[in-house]
């Protein structure tokens, strides 16, 4: 018997909301498949959360060679979710007869399902998506520095939710390194950064983040404008059980990020003690990425920053 | 470009800051939540085992419970079942080692206590040597038990009638009246269909509220 359907939807927007999301419920809607019909399902899942893992790490290129700074904040991302991301097809599973393939929902597709009809009135059920329209999540940043111009980044949450889903914890690590220090007329500020993450629930889910990129800003006055490229990649496993014929199945599979280039155009607006900045993410999965931060940061004293 | 220094922001700029920050935690924590309508779907299995051990026809009745449905059924409480099907029937066989029979055929029969209702399945050949599989499926299914059999569970899944039902097998070995010693499990998977109202973050889905 699949375990049990407890919720705990949202674990509050200071985790990575679409992984919480699909995790607390996905034994009741993926566990009725198979790997075959189950990583279909499931990839559009994959994309976007690798996709939003791998966003909010930078908000500028400028880090200052030396000096103590620092940042706390909340990276919010949200992807939207294309048509061609809600069906899929599957084919019924046996022992099921006789088999057929039919347009159904992936999990961010309609609520509803589909069924096919069988011999002697048999009914094989497709189970429905969350219908999901955009797909949020938030994870928290903490990004000090400088040593020789770079900084790291830590993000971390943990969170034990209950017996079924166990232990929630995300944690990435990275770092940012100043390139535009080596040139002293550059006209932008450049940086180099990379970033590792992992994400597990439980035994359920464990899915893994890296991502190498360069940015570049300028800044004038409270505003700097930034643009990055990244080469990122990203993989989500799954283990859940299935019933067929009356056995219980392990069902284990990996899903495989469909992102690889990312190209991040974006604003920070500098406040004093408070950062806020919004972004753009062109990708295979594109991505808009929202967030603020508290702390002490240097600035430029004009130009790039 | 090599612009290290400091600047320090003025007073004013803090203050602004501050009160973006705090405006920022008030839209935030405005966000919320709201209660959508979702659709699970779960599979049950129901075991029953025939051990036969005779020559030549047999005859033999296992018998369904409420109980048995719903001990195995694991939703949540407060979910409200929108469909319960019969997904697919198939027979495990076990045969020992005094079994020389190389095959079944079988008929299977939903009874209840007023006696016989409808087949399920008639005359199915079930082989019982160099057999490597985990089941054998049961492909030619008669609509009028399988309807049977669906409507019973139901009624026990939607606590609307809680009287037992009995699936029967008759049949002979293949060739007739060899000697058959085997345990035969039928399987009965059943799917249930719920919804629930789930807590989801407002805006993101589009499932049917449940206000």
């Amino acid at each position: 018997m699949l375990a049990s359907r407890v919720s705990v939807f949202i674990l509050g927007l200071l985790a990575l909301t679409s992984l919480t999301v699909a995790a607390d419920d996905l034994e009741d809607y993926v566990g009725v498949y198979g790997a075959e019909n189950g990583q279909r399902y499931m990839q559009p899942l994959a994309d976007v959360m690798i996709a939003n893992m791998n966003g909010g790490l930078f908000h500028s290129a400028y880090i200052p060679r030396e000096g103590f700074h620092f940042c706390v904040g909340v990276e919010g991302m949200v992807s939207p979710i294309g048509d061609d991301q809600r069906t899929f097809t599957a084919t019924t599973e046996a022992p099921f007869a006789p088999e057929q393939t039919l347009e159904v929902p992936t999990v961010f597709g309609d609520t509803q399902g589909a069924q096919a009809s069988g011999t002697g009135g048999t009914v094989y059920y497709f189970p429905g998506g969350f219908d999901v329209q955009q797909m949020p999540a938030a994870v928290p940043q903490l990004t000090i520095g400088s040593i020789y111009g770079t900084e790291g980044i830590l993000r971390f949450t943990a969170t034990e939710t209950n017996e079924t889903i166990g232990k929630v914890e995300l944690l990435g690590l990275g770092a940012r390194h100043s390139i535009s220090q080596y040139f002293s007329n550059s006209p932008v500020d450049l940086a180099a950064s990379f970033l590792w993450q992992s994400f597990t629930v439980g035994e359920i889910v464990d899915a893994s983040a890296l991502s190498f990129g360069v940015q570049a800003s300028r800044s004038t006055g409270i505003l700097t404008g930034y643009v990055g490229l990244a080469f990122e990649s990203g993989t989500l496993d799954l283990d859940y059980e299935q019933e067929v014929a009356g056995t219980t199945q392990a069902v284990s599979y990996e899903l495989e990020a469909d992102n690889s280039v990312r190209l991040t155009l974006g604003a920070t607006l500098d406040l004093s003690v408070l950062r806020l900045h919004a972004d753009y993410s062109l990708a295979a999965q594109n991505t808009i990425g929202i967030g603020f931060g508290v702390g002490t940061w240097p600035r430029a004293k004009g130009g790039a920053q | 470009m090599n612009a290290w220094n400091h600047h320090v922001a003025p007073r004013r700029s803090r203050w602004v800051g501050l009160l973006a920050l705090v405006v920022a935690l008030l839209v935030l924590s405005q966000a919320g939540c709201e209660k959508q309508r979702f659709y699970f779907v779960v599979d049950v299995s129901k075991d029953l085992v025939y051990e036969i051990d005779q020559t030549g026809a047999f005859d033999l009745t296992e018998r369904v419970t409420s109980s048995d449905i719903r001990s195995a059924l694991d939703i949540p409480e407060d979910a409200e079942i929108t469909d319960v099907q019969v997904k697919s029937l198939v027979c495990k066989v076990y045969p020992y080692d005094d079994n020389s029979a190389p095959a079944l055929l079988v008929t299977g029969r939903v009874d209840d206590q007023t006696g016989p209702l409808d087949k399920v399945f008639e005359n199915e050949t079930i082989p019982l040597a160099g057999v490597d599989v985990p089941y054998i499926g049961l492909n030619a299914l008669i609509s009028g038990g399988i309807s049977k059999i669906r409507n019973r569970i139901k009624d026990y899944v939607d606590r609307t009638n809680n009287a037992d039902f009995l699936i029967n097998l008759q049949g002979n070995s293949q060739p007739a009246d060899w000697r058959i010693h085997v345990a035969l499990v039928l399987v009965i998977d059943i799917t249930v269909k719920y919804s629930e109202c789930l807590d989801v973050p407002a805006g993101f889905t589009d499932g049917e509220s449940c206000d």
